[in-house]
């Protein structure tokens, strides 16, 4: 079996998701946020892309894959805006102060 | 003319209501503004047209050469499936003869009552009380069925309640009229009963025979006169409840007794007879019409037009004639130990209204009838005389005091001296015809009996006594004016001392007098009985009605036996009613003192009143208390009980809803308040807070899923 098998790409994908996890729980920052939400994406993505690869006999996989990235480029384009809006209203777009959906 | 009767006789009754109109409701305006005068004419004229009416009336069907009954119809006043009754008028001998009566007599004490009523403040009241009772009275002798002759009945009633307690001002007078009103009503309340039982009965056989189609077409009556006695056959032998013929109770029985309490209550027999006596309260000329002459012999009339009824039923016959004997000897007892000289001619009536009874009840219909229209005039006489003396002795009616009045008072005594022989039965005067007749048919027909003669006989000569010892009393001997205690009575003749200021009556209340003794004396006339020569015409002229029961008469010696036997007594009344009272005056004191028990009894009327008072109105009372405690404390006690029960329930069911209803609501709103307070605190709106609850979740889930 090759050195690079599936498991590689499964880490590949978990260090990802993780790093994209921590980055969103973390940053304070807004944009900072859409950043670790891309990275998850991303970590699907590849998922979609390696089970396709070691699997199946097609390219459904990394068609996916291209799905999601053009989808994730609409969705920071939605986020940027929304952001922008924000940050009109109020002035900052710091996640902590944005808690107007407190109960 | 017979068509005019056809037509218009209901002119008789409209008359006098006219009269009670035009006085009941201008009189006080008349009266303040012309005096009395128009009053008294308007009310004695009105009564005078009927009266011409009714003789016209008469004479259409004296001359009929077979006389049958003529109807007057006036309007349709009820029409419901069976019950047809129309306001309709049925003329025939019967009701001729009493229609004669009422309105001639009563045309005579309404020309007396404009002399006696002079200076009354209630003088407009008085004439339209007294024309709407002839109103009433007609009405009942005329009603051609048995729901408008109830009418009559009970109008007759009324007025002579608004009468006895015409001076309403004086207690003992509502009293009177009160008493007489209630006795009655029990009375009318036994007539009501056989109305109803004989409609209800003759129904019933109707409906069996399946005549029910002769109804339809509603010309027919049940309650008509004539309609019953065609159909009256029907009810022959018809049981009462199927209790068996032989016990004598039938149906016919029974409505004949119901009719009879009736006319107790009305005619004052035994045992409805107290009221009579207190009834004479009311002013004279009213006890003369209503209470002597006409009302009062509306039972007897009730019987004579039912009598194709009372004879199908031989025990209510004897009923009747036992009572109407022992009423005839118990009242003439009383009659001779009264001292109001009203009351002593009220026991007098309740004890010639007795022999009426006696003569109905001997299916001697004629007779009896005969003897009602004597008794209407003589006893009419009697108590206008009466009245007389009254007004001129300033309402003083002990006749202990009264005495010597023969000299003030000759028309009076005159005319009261014709009526006294007339009621003792002294031949030729009317009464001694009728009432011999009634005593004969005692006898000799044949539901009569020796006994019921015997009675009767006594009390002829009991009547003799006791109205000689009236006539001896008022009008005989010297003035005892002056003897009368000061304390005794509250009569009005105490400041009057002497005889100086007694007069005679004025010619308004002489007149009638006069001719009513007149007719007295010559009324019996027409019913001189074949026995001596005549030929009955009263009993021929009342064939029609009474149908077979004249029969030609057999010589019977035994007639002239009892003829002079009671011719007899009644002179053996009249001189020892002389032998007491004039000869020798201490006499009475002598034999009352030696039978003094005897006469406390009948002095206080057999303690009749008392023994009522003690029966029905103590026991009333005491049934009164009694229900009164029931109620108190057995119905009061169950809605209180009940009450109390449902507090206590409601009570229990208050704290329920109190604590377990509302503390479940509230318990539900509770837990949510607090759930919500608590989960708030996890919503901090900040998202990245949701992401770590969202993430650690997961890992919760998938740590789970793991382990198990």
């Amino acid at each position: 079996m090759d050195i690079i098998n599936i498991n590689s790409y499964m880490i590949i994908s978990l260090m990802l998701f993780l790093f994209g996890l921590f980055t969103t729980i973390t940053r304070r920052n807004i944009i900072g946020i859409i950043l670790g939400i891309e990275l998850i994406l991303n970590s699907a993505a590849l998922n979609f892309a390696a089970f396709s690869k070691f699997s199946a006999s097609n390219l459904e996989g990394q068609l996916f894959s291209i799905f999601i990235i053009v989808i994730a480029a609409a969705e920071a384009a939605i986020a940027l805006a929304l952001m922008l809006s924000i940050f009109m209203r109020h002035g900052d777009i710091n996640a902590d102060k944005l808690d107007r959906l407190r109960g | 003319m017979r068509t005019f009767i056809e037509h218009y006789g209901f002119l008789i009754v409209l008359f006098p209501v006219l009269g009670a109109f035009i006085n009941g409701i201008f009189g006080r305006q008349i009266q303040n503004k012309y005096g009395e005068k128009p009053i008294g004419y308007v009310a004695s004229l009105t009564v005078f047209f009927s009266f011409i009416i009714s003789v016209i009336a008469f004479s259409v069907i004296a001359r009929d050469p077979q006389p049958s009954a003529l109807i007057c119809h006036v309007y349709n006043w009820l029409n419901v499936n069976f019950v047809r009754a129309d306001v309709s008028f049925l003329f025939d001998p019967l009701s001729a003869v009493m229609i004669l009566i009422v309105t001639g007599v009563g045309f005579l004490i309404h020309i007396y009552s404009i002399g006696y009523m002079k200076g009354d403040p209630g003088y407009y009241r008085f004439f339209a009380y007294l024309n709407l009772f002839i109103f009433s009275m007609l009405i009942l002798v005329l009603a051609e069925n048995m729901l408008l002759m109830f009418i009559g009945w009970e109008g007759v009633g009324l007025c002579s309640y608004l009468l006895i307690g015409f001076w309403y001002s004086k207690k003992e007078n509502a009293i009177a009229g009160n008493k007489a009103f209630i006795v009655n009503r029990v009375g009318d309340f036994g007539f009501l009963l056989g109305i109803l039982t004989l409609f209800w009965s003759l129904y019933n056989q109707i409906a069996a025979n399946d005549r029910l189609a002769e109804f339809s077409n509603g010309t027919l009556s049940l309650l008509s006169f004539p309609f019953l006695a065609e159909n009256i056959h029907l009810l022959k032998g018809v049981n009462l409840f199927g209790i068996p013929e032989y016990t004598g109770i039938s149906v016919i029985t029974a409505i004949c007794l119901f009719l009879f309490l009736g006319a107790t209550g009305k005619s004052a027999q035994i045992p409805l007879h107290v009221w009579l006596p207190d009834a004479m309260a009311g002013p004279t000329p009213v006890s003369a019409l209503i209470h002597a002459a006409t009302m009062v012999t509306a039972g007897i009339y009730m019987i004579g037009r039912l009598h194709f009824l009372f004879s199908m039923s031989s025990v209510a016959l004897g009923i009747i004639a036992a009572v109407g004997a022992l009423t005839a000897l118990f009242a003439a007892t009383i009659g001779c130990a009264q001292n109001d000289i009203k009351r002593v001619l009220a026991y007098s009536t309740i004890s010639q209204l007795g022999y009426m009874f006696l003569g109905m009840g001997v299916a001697a219909y004629s007779a009896g009838i005969f003897h009602l229209m004597t008794h209407a005039f003589f006893k009419a006489c009697l108590f206008l005389g009466a009245g007389s003396v009254l007004i001129a002795l300033h309402h003083e009616n002990d006749i202990r005091w009264m005495g010597g009045l023969k000299r003030y008072m000759p028309r009076t005594f005159l005319t009261f001296l014709i009526a006294t022989l007339t009621i003792s039965g002294i031949p030729p005067f009317s009464g001694f015809f009728s009432k011999d007749e009634i005593l004969w048919k005692a006898w000799s027909s044949d539901h009569g009996h020796p006994i019921l003669w015997f009675m009767g006989f006594v009390a002829a000569g009991m009547t003799a006594f006791y109205m000689t010892r009236l006539l001896l009393m008022t009008f005989f001997g010297e003035n005892r004016r002056d003897q009368r205690p000061r304390d005794a009575g509250g009569g009005h003749g105490d400041q009057h001392s002497g005889s100086h200021d007694i007069r005679e009556s004025p010619a308004s209340m002489t007149v009638p007098l006069v001719i009513l003794a007149f007719f007295a004396i010559i009324a019996g006339f027409i019913g001189i009985p074949e026995a001596l020569g005549g030929s009955n015409r009263f009993s021929h002229f009342l064939g029609p009605v009474f149908g077979s029961h004249v029969e030609v008469q057999h010589h019977d010696p035994l007639e002239y036996i009892l003829m002079a036997a009671s011719v007899f007594i009644a002179l053996f009344g009249i001189v020892s009613g002389v032998l007491f009272y004039s000869i020798k005056p201490g006499l009475p004191a002598k034999i009352v003192s030696r039978i003094k028990i005897t006469y406390d009894v009948v002095y206080n009327k057999y303690y009749v009143d008392e023994i009522y008072d003690f029966v029905f109105v103590s026991g009333t009372k005491v049934i009164i208390i009694i229900l009164a405690a029931f109620d108190q404390y057995v119905i009061d006690g169950i809605v209180n009980l009940t009450g109390f029960l449902l507090r206590c329930k409601s009570r229990i069911s208050g704290s329920f809803d109190l604590r377990f209803v509302d503390g479940a609501v509230n318990f539900i709103a509770d837990t949510t308040l607090s759930t919500g307070a608590g989960m708030r605190k996890i919503q901090t709106g900040k998202i990245q807070a949701y992401i770590m609850f969202l993430f650690f979740g997961m890992v919760v889930f998938v740590l789970y899923k793991i382990i198990f």
